[in-house]
């Protein structure tokens, strides 16, 4: 028997090549996304090497006293007190140690404008007094030695056209420029820690002068020769209990895996696809076995009356499947070495931050790859293969093939199990629209009810797939005549195996329209907020908050005296403890509440209007409104004592980006008297051309360049663009199972052509042109690619609405349906399709009628 | 046909399926062509239908000569002036009898006179199976159905390749007694291919064939009068005395 199945294998390579395709597709995509995540950990660890350089034990603040610490006004309390190093240094075993300072500092260009990336601020490092425990090499001049000299990394050097000997101005954490004199350029060599920042190298003493440096981020000790530095570092742990001390190892390990973190969601998201991918590949498997099963009865029957038992053709079939996962794992792996190290290489062209490395290949991709492949494979082909156990011996002796057509009794079972699927999956969508509870809850109900449906859909498909083509098929039919109408009859003639084709498609499109329905419907979301929470035309804010610096106050004074500016509103923000929970409280000063509150909060209770000394309004969001009521007194306090009792004067719904507790302004002026604006809203004056208000909001903050201006036109087509560049992703993402899916279009239809070889002889003898019958194959192919697209469209408008529905319940959320986006799909789909038809028409149409008559 | 020759293959393993034959069926005639297996009739028939090209020679229906047409013009002349019966029926199983029936004329954009549709349909008596898709009807049926086919756009010729081969022998008689009447009362012309003696006897003439080369003309033929002749093909070369 092994022979036999051997020799079959043989026969048949290009097939089973063809029906490997589809998984090849689906485990290269798998294993891709191993290799890339494999090698970007490879090229991080690489990375840390130069920071790490020399380091044996690493001290920082636990994460618990960062966690501690305010977020604004007091950034000392996140530092190493500037004993840490005595201390350390004291430490028996210490040879070196040395105290690093990173501040941010805002470095302006020849022009004036901040040099910056994406509008954030450069950062300072204190030079070092230890040349062995420094993180860069000096590649020009020197290391600055005076409170007036500076170093600048090569990088920012090269683009801003700096040269030793310059002068720099930098910002002080007041915003008052200094100048400093460049005498060196450094290089971080091959790390790209701080790639795509303005990295500016002061001595200490500059560091805390201009940077506002009162303490080290981080103490770093070289070992004794001779000194463990795991011994090390216990003895660091017990002579500071106050700080965090990790061995050097444990410390680049750390600074990999921090970097790789936010890595590995790219990863598991990439993954969630890959298995999209090989789900679709499973359904093309188990239809191009089946065809084949259907095809090869005569033979399987002559072996059955041969001898052969049923359990060996069982085995034959099955461990025809195995060869081709085996064979789709191996090419599989070799795509998936390419598609990871393009991937890697494709986001480090992006992402200027990550560091290059050749491609790593571990056992893991490999194995995963191969057993992925194998298990898909087989599981696909188990039904084809008991199947083929049930072809009677009798079959071989029939001329012609046994009708295929499926028993009542079958179609009754079948009708029975979607109906009951879809009972399920619609209990479970409704229960999740319903709820009241968290959005979170509610969308998962929503889309596992989705999926329970989509299972009622597969099921239900052989049923609805033949009059669906029916009825599409008409206006070909009226069109092109003859051809189509032969093209309609032959996609109903196995509605099953229609069904299964269509089935990947159906996956695929109904995926993404899905997804595309709810990301535009998050962008439509995003805009309707942004006009109603900020109904102003320019929103200033510094780029630089981690200083705590705030916009300066004069500037919202500047701004009002602009006569072509119509409300400037002050917004200020702080950190409280509101009966024992710490939150944001934020208070808008008098001219600009108007702008705040009134439409765009929508009040749960109380009112708005007049938020008077001594009341404050809270979000519902807020951890602490559970039970509140208007009317109810809270207790609020400050960092540094101060505090107070206030009235809640209202209760509102929604998401606020300044605090979710609001204050009186003379109320939050008693609270913190020192504080600075954090946000400035300003809104135009009636009648002012957007030209002019840009133009007199730039006259005034032009002399602050670390204030960022951003205009909410600009901001909405930011939106827009991120937007579309997420559903072209995800777009891109789901093309891999809409691909495979084709080329199950592609299969099947080959695998039809084959069989069809005589009908197709009679037809062309009867006085179809070849033209004609190719015809015929490619409207067969568009009918189906037509017919998966519309059931996957219908399927994901629907989910798509019902799952943003409830993911933005409070939200008001306008659900938006890019018709023009999902009729691209469709038409997409279905050129597609027609292309997939176009070799397995070409050779139908190829063949001469006689020797295809004479197949049998 | 004129000095028809077909070789299939090249050099040593080359075959020459037909060896300059020539022959003339004519117009209201019901020919049979019989021959042992391999003597190349059906060949024959492929090549006078245009589904099959020749090595050399020629072939023309009527006054059109078809040897050298495009595969385009030959589908056209397939489509209008030549109708076909086959052995194992071949009807398309995704269609009705009725949609079997008419759709060499839909090919060919032409509409069923609804007369002769008629005519047609009665003499065959398939008046009550038109709306049955191939898979329900009986051996017999599907046969008179594919004759139907062959007759409704009134080509010049039919080609008949076994006809009867896969029936019984009174679904066959029915069907080759069809033929007959359709050449007699229709003035169709019919040229069918056979290893039957019976089913010759039907034929207004049959044409023998051996080797590739032409073998034999009867006229009128009897069953056993075929018979004969077909016995004397299969011997060793005759030797005649006088």
């Amino acid at each position: 028997m092994l022979k036999t199945t051997l020799a079959g294998l043989r026969a048949h390579t290009l097939r089973l090549l063809a029906t490997a395709l589809a998984i090849v597709l689906g485990v290269g995509f798998i294993a891709g996304t191993l290799i890339f995540n494999d090698t970007i950990k490879a090229a991080m660890y690489d990375e840390y090497a130069r920071t790490a350089r020399n380091v044996d034990v690493s001290i920082t603040l636990p994460d618990s006293a960062q966690a501690r610490a305010p977020q604004a006004g007091s950034p000392q309390a996140m530092e190493l007190p500037l004993s840490t190093l005595d201390n350390v240094r004291r430490v028996p075993g210490v040879a070196l140690a040395d105290g690093r300072m990173h501040e941010t500092l805002p470095l302006l260009n020849k022009k004036g404008k901040l040099v910056g990336n994406d509008g954030k601020p450069g950062i300072a490092l204190s030079a070092g007094t230890v040349p062995a425990l420094r993180p860069y090499d000096v590649t020009k001049g020197r290391v600055p030695a005076g409170v007036t000299e500076a170093a600048l990394d090569a990088d920012t050097a090269a683009h801003t056209g700096y040269a030793v000997g310059d002068t720099l101005t930098v910002l002080d954490t007041k915003q008052v420029r200094h100048t400093v004199t460049l005498v060196g350029i450094v290089s971080f060599g091959d790390s790209k820690q701080y790639a795509g920042e303005a990295v500016v190298i002061l001595t200490q003493d500059a560091m805390a002068r201009l940077a506002g440096a009162t303490g080290y981020s981080q103490v770093v000790a070289k070992a004794a020769p001779g000194q463990d530095q795991w011994l090390l570092t216990r003895k660091v742990r017990a002579a500071l209990p106050e700080v965090r001390a990790v061995a050097g190892a444990q410390y680049r390990d750390n600074l990999a895996n921090d970097a790789i973190n936010q890595l590995s969601q790219f990863t598991e998201v990439l993954l969630i696809f890959a298995i999209i991918a090989c789900v679709v590949s499973a359904f093309v498997i188990y239809n191009t076995f089946n065809i084949l099963i259907v095809q090869r009865m005569r033979d399987m029957a002559l072996l059955r009356c041969v001898g052969a038992s049923r359990g060996q053709l069982f085995g034959s079939v099955l461990l025809e499947s195995v060869a081709v996962g085996l064979a789709g794992g191996v090419l599989g792996i070799g795509l998936g070495a390419l598609l990871g190290y393009g991937l890697f290489r494709g986001l480090g062209a992006v992402d200027e931050s990550l560091p290059s490395h050749a491609v790593v290949l571990t056992p893991t991709p490999i194995v995963v790859a191969l057993l992925v492949g194998v298990v898909v494979t087989a599981a696909s082909a188990l039904i084809p293969a008991v199947r083929a156990t049930r072809v009677p011996p009798l079959a071989a002796l029939q001329v012609a093939p046994l009708a295929t057509a499926s028993p009542g009794r079958r179609r009754v079972l079948r009708i029975a199990a979607a109906v009951l699927v879809a009972a399920a999956g619609t209990a479970l969508t409704v229960a999740g629209s319903r709820t009241s509870g968290d959005a979170q809850t509610a969308t998962l109900a929503v889309v596992a009810g989705g999926l329970v449906n989509f299972l009622a859909v597969l099921i239900a498909s052989p049923l609805f797939v033949g009059p669906l083509t029916a009825a599409l098929g008409w206006l070909p039919g009226r069109l092109f005549g003859t051809p189509a109408r032969l093209a309609a009859a032959n996609a109903r003639r196995n509605p099953g195996r229609t069904a299964a084709t269509t089935a990947a498609l159906m996956i695929g499109v109904g995926l993404m329209s899905a997804a595309t329905v709810a990301i535009t419907t998050v962008r439509t979301t995003a805009n309707d907020q942004l006009n109603t929470h900020y109904p102003i035309d320019y929103m200033l804010r510094s780029s630089d908050p981690d200083h705590g610096s705030g916009v300066p106050t004069e500037v919202a004074r500047r701004l009002r005296d602009r006569p072509e500016l119509g409300t400037v509103a002050e917004i200020r923000l702080g950190q409280v403890t509101l009966d024992g929970t710490r939150l944001d409280v934020g208070s808008v000063d008098p001219s600009g509440q108007a702008l705040l509150t009134g439409a765009a909060m929508p009040v749960v209770a109380g009112s708005t209007a007049h938020l008077g000394r001594g009341s404050i309004i809270l979000f519902t969001s807020a951890p602490d409104a559970k039970g509140k009521k208007v009317g109810d007194t809270v207790t609020l306090s400050t960092g540094d004592g101060r505090g107070g009792r206030f009235t809640v004067a209202a209760l509102v719904s929604g998401e606020s980006q300044f605090g979710v507790a609001l204050l009186a302004w003379s109320d939050f002026a008693t609270l913190y008297p020192a504080s600075t604006d954090d946000t400035v809203l300003v809104k135009a004056a009636p009648g002012v051309s957007p030209a002019s208000s840009q133009a007199a909001v730039e006259s005034v903050t032009d002399d602050y360049p670390v204030i960022s201006v951003a205009s909410l036109a600009e901001w909405r087509s930011e939106i827009n663009q991120s937007v579309d560049s997420l559903i072209a992703a995800v777009a891109a993402l789901l093309g891999i199972a809409v691909v495979i899916a084709l080329i199950g279009i592609m299969n099947t239809l080959s695998l039809s052509v084959f069989e069809r070889t005589r009908e197709s002889a009679m037809i062309r003898a009867l006085g179809l042109t070849r033209g004609q019958l190719r015809a015929t194959l490619l409207i067969e192919a568009l009918l189906m690619g037509v017919v998966g697209a519309i059931v996957g469209l219908s399927f994901g408008l629907l989910y798509g609405w019902a799952t943003t529905r409830v993911m933005f319940t409070g939200f008001a959320a306008e659900v938006t349906v890019p018709v023009g986006q999902l009729l691209g799909y469709l038409a997409i789909a279905a050129v597609a399709a027609v292309a997939a038809a176009v070799l397995p028409a070409r050779r139908a149409a190829r063949a001469s009628i006689v020797s295809a008559m004479a197949e049998t | 046909m004129n000095e028809l020759v077909k070789v299939y293959g090249t050099g040593d393993t080359a075959v020459r399926a037909l060896d300059r034959v020539s022959v003339t069926f004519g117009a209201g005639e019901f020919t049979a062509i019989m021959g042992p297996s391999g003597s190349g009739k059906s060949t024959l028939m492929h090549c006078a239908a245009g589904l099959d090209t020749v090595s050399s020679g020629t072939v023309a229906i009527g006054s059109t000569q078809i040897t050298g047409m495009s595969d385009k013009a030959l589908t056209r002349l397939r489509r209008e002036r030549v109708g076909f019966v086959f052995q194992s029926f071949n009807l398309l199983p995704t269609l009705t009898a009725a949609q079997n029936i008419r759709l060499p004329l839909e090919l060919a954009g032409r509409r069923a006179d609804r007369q002769w549709y008629d005519t047609v349909i009665d003499v065959l008596g398939i008046r009550s199976r038109l709306e049955h898709f191939p898979a329900q009807l009986s051996g017999g049926q599907q046969q008179r159905v594919a004759c139907a086919r062959a007759l409704l756009p009134r080509p010049d010729v039919i080609f008949a390749d076994e006809p009867t081969g896969n029936l019984d022998s009174r679904s066959g008689a029915e069907v080759l007694g069809f033929l007959r009447d359709s050449v007699r009362e229709l003035g169709q012309t019919v040229v069918m291919v056979t290893h039957d003696p019976n089913a010759a006897s039907y034929a207004d003439r049959v044409v023998l064939l051996a080797d590739g080369r032409l073998a034999g003309d009867l006229p009128d033929p009897t069953a056993d009068g075929v018979l004969d002749a077909l016995r004397r093909l299969s011997e060793p070369a005759p030797t005649r005395r006088g």
